[in-house]
């Protein structure tokens, strides 16, 4: 018998949970519509195996839940776990140049482009962020 | 608040069912990206096996059942994936069975899918279950007949096509 465990974060308005099968409409719907045509997935820290490193991932599902101050609240809750839970030294996030929304919370989140990250085209449009914890950057 | 989900372990003669695990991924991604994987829908790219080992492990928490990386009991070499398979968009829970090609010519998937079977109808408590296979996967058929699987309707997969449903044999009969 092996154990997987996965934590809940909560902040004020919002938990973060392991996803639940009763997720699976509304997720499917997400994925078939333009919102998602620059993710590949919901909020949390990813890394794929042939992923460079650990990186911060966010998808909101409606427009109506747009411009709430969630996804700061919520990737402000995953990185602070991150620093302190998961015991990363720094994490990166890959968000697509014109996604201002996404670069607006990242900035938030404290975070900075990354200029000398690695780039699978030249002109990739796709922009490297970096964070670290507080007085490591 | 935690979600803990729990994922049984089964031992059969040679082999042990367990969590896939990250030493996996290497032989995950040999057999996705080979020839050997058209049975399920293959060849698919490198990238993707990385999410298919965390759905194999998700669908554990979202269904309550799911699929096993089959390894070697002495070695803990990985052989496939063996298991009851139950995405979304499927018309019932199947035994499904991919063989790596380490896997390949040793009763293995036999053995697996005989010991999932037994876990449907034991620890589930199930009463039907099937193997969703495509008409021409010539050696999956090949199984299914071995394990007293009856061919019935078929289904229409919107991306994979025609998919033959095969019922298993009942408990009693298996």
């Amino acid at each position: 018998m092996s154990t997987v465990a996965i934590p809940a974060l909560e902040t004020d308005r919002l938990i973060l949970r392991a996803p639940q099968m009763s997720d699976g409409d509304i997720f499917a719907d997400v994925l078939k519509s333009a919102r998602s045509r620059r993710v590949g997935g919901p909020g949390g820290a990813w890394f794929p195996a042939t992923w460079p490193k650990p990186d911060f991932g966010w998808l909101l599902y409606d427009d109506a839940h747009d411009g709430q101050g969630y996804g700061t609240k919520v990737m402000a809750a995953l990185r602070d776990f991150t620093w302190d839970h998961v015991g990363l030294s720094t994490c990166g996030a890959y968000i697509a140049n014109d996604n201002i929304a996404s670069a607006a919370v990242a900035t938030r989140l404290g975070g900075s482009i990354d200029e000398d990250a690695r780039r699978s085209e030249k002109d990739d449009p796709i922009d490297a962020w970096r964070f670290y914890p507080k007085g490591k950057a | 608040m935690t979600v803990a989900f729990h994922i049984p372990e089964i031992e059969t003669d040679r082999l042990r069912l367990r969590l896939p695990k990250a030493s996996d991924l290497a032989a995950h991604i040999a057999f996705r990206t080979s020839e050997r994987s058209k049975g399920v829908g293959g060849p698919f790219d490198a990238q993707s096996s990385f999410q298919s080992l965390e759905a194999i492990i998700g669908q554990w928490h979202l269904r309550g059942y799911g699929r096993w990386m089959v390894a070697n009991k002495v070695t803990d070499e990985p052989y496939g994936v063996v298991g009851i398979y139950h995405p979304m968009d499927w018309p019932e829970a199947e035994i499904g069975w991919s063989l790596y090609e380490a896997g390949e010519g040793k009763g293995i998937a036999h053995e697996a899918a005989t010991a999932t079977r037994e876990f449907a109808y034991t620890a589930l408590g199930w009463s039907r279950i099937v193997s969703l296979i495509m008409p021409d996967n010539v050696r999956s058929i090949r199984l299914a007949k071995r394990m007293n699987c009856r061919k019935t309707e078929a289904f229409t997969h919107p991306e994979f096509g025609a998919l033959d449903i095969w019922v298993h044999a009942t408990r009693e009969a298996a």
